[in-house]
């Protein structure tokens, strides 16, 4: 498919600039921020002179003009190198590639929880539409739409942790267990049941709205009757023909969703104590460690865009309309 | 005179053509006389208020905001004490004398859960007014003008809407400290783009309107015809925005605050329900009415969002 892979490279050239502006809002907040390097290794020391310390500058490029100083740190990114952060004693990119994989697997659990929840709610809630099993889902939709996050979080922890003593509150395994095998992925799976609820949970409510709005449009649609009139029975219409076209709204917005679930895991992850991006960005902010928290948010941002353009391919393979479509 | 007609032109009128070859003197005389036999009167559903009333959710979501607000207002004089000082019995439960318990330091939580309303709201209005005024300075003109503006400016709104902006005002107000309005500003300005893609579709199918044409055929310049006549028309679709903006808002601010980031000098309920994750094991109240306010003024203002949205486009109400 010619045309497909000329639609991945214009993306691909399209983000391209979206990193380097994410890359130039990083060089700016680092050198805007309150006090250089130097002063924050060794100011507090006391016994290094204002001589050695602008000696150190000069080593550490500092007096260079902005415009040496923004391509030296480009050239860093590009290499891999993100920083190192002193108050963790390493790089920062060692520090967050070793959390990646919770945040991976607590988001992919998530996603799928919601998406597969939220897209029953929402076909459920269109099929049925203005009855009452509709109203039903309408209101618990928009009670998990107005549900903050964190709120949400500390409540499943108080009924289902506290009160009732199922599940575990924090962690994403128990301490000092040896298990192995399937006793450890039990284990891991029984502390990803809460997280992963409580991150899904906006989303869920997101994607059932969207998928029961985009639903009735295609019900209305003559297609549709043109099924029904040949004779197909509601759940070959329902699934096969309306869910297949009313699926692409849902797609674009899990897309941007994906950006807005990393702040869902920051929270979630501070709440549990899971040991991901989310929680190393709490332990940043705590410790005040700038170095740490400007690396996440460069890593995110690269993540974020990247998933986005991942969706955007996906899209067009699900509807080739849009390869054809100028600009 | 062109510009003449032009400004006289009220949005109202716009939306009838013939009243633009009026001469402005058989203009006053029609107006007169209608005046004179008196306006039909309107069907209910034919006022905005009477749509707006059949929408439940929507007349109870007013009212808990409405009542909210009252309460808020009035947060100095409700108080029980202050939610700064602190008490002698920490970690109390709801009792008549603190109706809401107390947390760890022996405050009382009511006085706080009250003014943390009052920041909850001024940061959620606050915040969502800026995120709508941008967004309909960057959506409107690229809908209105469309081609190279909209193309341009529509890459960067979606850009801004990929980027993980909470991750910014995050570290943005961690490094360099966030004072109310700082906060305020930084939600604002990080909130524009959904906005800015509604009001540009919307001023988008409105340029080709007849009204909007008429304008532009009697020589109004680009900033009338926007200003006078397409925003008026695009205002269904701009107010639930609103109201849903600062819904988000005060999520937003209720976030930042619970990871600790934020202003130190004000009450903020997201900031009490961090604490409350270390006692909750002992006090299933610290968590509990920080976190229902928080819940019930959002829910509140989604589903005046949803009333609105229902009375101004009842063509597309259910959907």
């Amino acid at each position: 498919m010619p045309t497909l892979s000329i639609y991945i490279v214009k993306r691909l050239l399209q983000a391209i600039p979206l990193i380097g502006f994410v890359m130039a809002i990083n060089f700016w907040i680092i050198h805007a921020a309150p006090g250089d390097p130097v002063t924050y290794l060794y100011g507090s020391l006391g016994e290094v002179s204002a001589e050695q310390m602008h000696k150190l500058r000069e080593q550490m490029g500092l007096t260079q003009p902005l415009s040496m100083q923004f391509f030296r740190y480009l050239r860093q990114l590009t290499q891999g190198d993100l920083g190192f952060s002193v108050i963790n004693r390493k790089p920062v990119l060692t520090l967050i590639l070793e959390r990646l994989p919770a945040t991976a697997v607590l988001m992919s659990a998530a996603f799928v929880f919601s998406v597969l929840f939220g897209g029953l709610w929402g076909v459920l809630s269109a099929v049925k539409a203005r009855t009452h099993v509709d109203y039903w889902v309408t209101i618990v939709s928009l009670f998990g739409y107005s549900m903050p996050t964190f709120w949400l979080g500390l409540l499943l922890i108080l009924i289902f942790s506290l009160h009732l003593g199922w599940l575990p509150t924090m962690g994403m395994v128990t301490l000092g267990s040896e298990g192995t095998g399937l006793a450890a992925l039990t284990d891991v799976l029984r502390h990803l049941v809460l997280p992963t609820i409580t991150l899904g949970a906006y989303n869920l409510a997101v994607y059932a709205r969207l998928l029961r709005a985009s639903m009735l449009e295609v019900l209305a649609q003559d297609f549709i009757n043109t099924a029904r009139a040949k004779g197909l029975s509601g759940k070959a219409i329902y699934y096969k023909h309306a869910l297949r076209n009313a699926l692409l709204p849902v797609i674009t917005i899990a897309g941007i969703q994906i950006g807005f679930m990393f702040t869902g895991a920051v929270l979630t992850e501070t709440i549990f104590a899971w040991p991901g991006m989310g929680g190393l960005t709490y332990q940043a902010l705590l410790q005040r460690d700038y170095a740490l928290l400007m690396g996440l948010f460069f890593m995110v941002s690269v993540c974020v865009i990247v998933m986005s353009l991942i969706t955007d391919v996906l899209y067009t393979i699900v509807d080739p309309r849009i390869r054809y479509s100028p600009g | 005179m062109p510009e003449d007609v032009s400004v006289s032109l009220r949005p109202q009128e716009t939306l009838a053509l013939p009243s633009l070859i009026h001469t402005s003197a058989t203009a006053q005389a029609e107006e007169a006389t209608i005046r004179a036999a008196g306006r039909p009167a309107l069907r209910p559903q034919e006022t905005l208020w009477g749509r707006y009333k059949t929408h439940k959710g929507g007349v109870a979501g007013l009212i808990v905001v409405f009542s909210l607000t009252g309460v808020a207002c009035l947060a100095p004089v409700l108080a029980p004490s202050d939610p700064f000082s602190l008490g002698d019995s920490a970690l109390s439960a709801p009792s008549s004398l603190h109706l809401m318990g107390t947390d760890h330091l022996g405050r009382d939580i009511l006085s706080a859960v009250l003014w943390g309303l009052r920041i909850s709201l001024l940061v959620g209005v606050c915040a969502a007014l800026i995120a709508v005024v941008l967004g309909v300075c960057i959506g409107g003109p690229a809908g209105y003008f469309g081609a190279r503006l909209d193309n341009l400016l529509m890459r960067a709104t979606d850009a801004f809407m990929v980027l993980p902006t909470f991750f910014l005002v995050l570290i943005v107000v961690a490094i360099f400290g966030g004072s109310i309005w700082k906060l305020i500003a930084l939600i604002g300005i990080t909130n524009w783009p959904p906005v800015a893609r509604l009001v540009r579709a919307e001023f988008l199918s409105l340029r080709e309107r007849d009204f909007a044409l008429a304008a532009k055929a009697v020589g109004a310049g680009h900033i009338l015809i926007m200003w006078r006549h397409i925003l008026p028309n695009a205002l269904p679709v701009i107010i639930p925005t609103l109201s849903l903006r600062t819904a988000g808002a005060i999520i937003t601010e209720a976030s930042l605050s619970f990871l600790g980031v934020g202003d130190p000098n004000v009450v903020s309920l997201g900031q009490m329900l961090i604490n409350a994750l270390q006692f909750m094991r002992m006090a299933w109240w610290t968590a509990m009415f920080p976190g229902l306010t928080i819940f019930v003024i959002v829910l509140a203002l989604n589903l005046i969002g949803d009333g609105l949205n229902d009375a101004f486009n009842p063509r597309l109400k259910g959907r």
